[in-house]
């Protein structure tokens, strides 16, 4: 069987990457927040070390060498990444009881890359959303990266990405983990109304970095980078009322800080439209994962 | 003589390649995915504070107003317990409404009891519910509920201010 890919035209993807942008800039999330108690949190806090950690789960890195492409290239694929469980005094953000949110051991993404004259490649990702291990993601991910400067026979490119939506799923009050002891059932009970919460992590990322890429042999492309980003997290806690409200008296944790990081990886291209890359991401005092994606070109 | 290749024969080779390639992608994403679940950690320590940022010293003679009160309000009138909103068994232990909810009211689980009898710690349901025992108190869970419990010296200072007459000032 012969399977073909109907090209996807630039201006299909330029489309549907807007409609994305309009979906997670409209999600009328941060209305429910309005004259709700706030709590700043930095990384001195347990809860703000819990935020950062899941905001560099979600972190739209490169998950691949930069490549280069004719202009109008599209390249499409997916990208897996791993979410390393918690211990119980990690996720307890405070003195209360420990965070349910050991939900999603992968955070998948799908991707896509259109290459732009003068050597500029544009990057999109939008996590439509979908409820997937009781998790529902509506993120939204875009890059841009030049690929313009060259040391020697090293590429050195810079990139500037953004990532803006929210993350929801049962993290403060979840009858899963309720009923592991009687302190957590009557907690569920009393404070959660016997009902799953409705939490929201909503992170906005703006993130600058430089990636230096290579090659070896034909079809080999290690890369290493560096970067530093922006982010405000908000972390908006949903206990639902039996009238279906989200409980006013609950707070929003925010946390504002500016985060380093670095990447490395190898990308495969594994035929004239196929790559697969694996990269390794570290962000000091959070979090160290690994990344996997895979990409074909479905239009040249 | 060597014929050119019949398109089926080209078309099964093409196919073998392709079958080959994927294998190849396969095994190196499992190889990379182990390697993953393997390496990928966490890389930050729990917050150990079991005072709750409040000074962890039991007071000989404490005040209500500078010694007791903060840790009612900040470890007991949080959001979905003991504040205004929610009143969990109908106790608001809110920086205005402690003192007057506290100090000879009926507990309303536990009838023959109140929540707090001057100089009688030892019969007062509040020292009873935030005792250091884990154990269930009439099949009640300790409190604060699901928490990191009260420490020693902030158990010491709340029983201190009970048997010396729960004095409001």
């Amino acid at each position: 069987m012969t399977v073909r890919f109907r090209p996807a035209r630039p201006a299909t993807l330029i489309a549907v990457l807007a409609s994305a942008l309009a979906a997670a800039a409209l999600d009328p999330g941060w209305l429910h927040a309005q004259s709700r108690p706030t709590e700043r949190h930095d990384r001195s806090t347990a809860a703000g070390r819990l935020m950062g950690f899941y905001s560099d789960a979600v972190a739209f890195s490169p998950a691949g060498t930069p490549r280069s492409y004719q202009p109008w290239t599209v390249e499409a694929g997916v990208e897996a990444s791993y979410v390393p469980r918690l211990s119980a005094a990690q996720r307890t953000a405070g003195l209360d009881k420990p965070e349910a949110t050991n939900l999603a051991p992968v955070f998948p993404r799908p991707r896509a890359v259109l290459a732009l004259p003068y050597r500029l490649t544009v990057e999109g990702s939008w996590v439509p959303p979908l409820r997937v291990f009781g998790v529902t993601a509506n993120l939204l991910g875009v890059a841009v990266a030049w690929r313009g400067a060259r040391v020697g026979a090293v590429d050195v490119v810079p990139r500037l990405s953004a990532l803006t939506g929210r993350v929801r799923g049962p993290i403060t009050c979840n009858e899963e983990t309720a009923g592991r002891s009687i302190d957590l059932r009557v907690y569920y009970d009393a404070v959660c109304y016997g009902r799953d919460s409705d939490d929201y992590f909503s992170p906005r990322h703006l993130t600058g970095e430089v990636v230096a890429t290579g090659a070896v042999g034909r079809t080999l492309r290690p890369y290493a980078g560096v970067g530093l980003r922006r982010e405000r997290v908000r972390f908006d806690i949903g206990v639902i009322r039996p009238d279906g409200v989200r409980d006013p008296e609950h707070p929003v944790l925010v946390t504002t800080a500016t985060r380093a990081f670095l990447t490395g990886g190898l990308t495969w291209l594994a035929g004239p439209r196929a790559v697969t890359s694996g990269e390794v991401y570290y962000a000091p005092g959070s979090l160290v994962t690994v990344r996997l994606a895979a990409a074909l070109r479905v239009h040249q | 003589m060597i014929g050119r290749a019949s398109p089926a024969v080209w078309r099964a080779g093409r196919a073998g390649r392709i079958a080959r390639r994927i294998t190849r992608c396969l095994v190196a994403a499992g190889v990379a995915a182990v390697a993953a679940a393997a390496a990928a950690c966490s890389d930050f320590a729990a917050v150990d504070d079991p005072a709750g940022g409040l000074p962890d010293v039991a007071v000989a003679t404490p005040s209500f107003e500078r010694d007791v009160r903060p840790i009612l309000v900040k470890r007991c009138a949080t959001g979905g317990c003991h504040s205004l909103g929610t009143q969990q068994a109908g106790l608001v232990l809110t920086e205005d409404s402690a003192y007057v909810a506290l100090v000879d009211r009926p507990a309303t689980l536990r009838s023959g009891l109140v929540r707090v009898r001057p100089f009688r710690a030892d019969s007062s349901w509040l020292i009873l519910m935030v005792g250091p025992d884990a154990e269930p108190r009439d099949g009640r869970p300790r409190m604060p509920l699901a928490s990191t419990p009260l420490t020693a010296n902030q158990i010491a200072t709340l029983v201190n201010w009970v048997n010396q007459g729960a004095r409001p000032e």
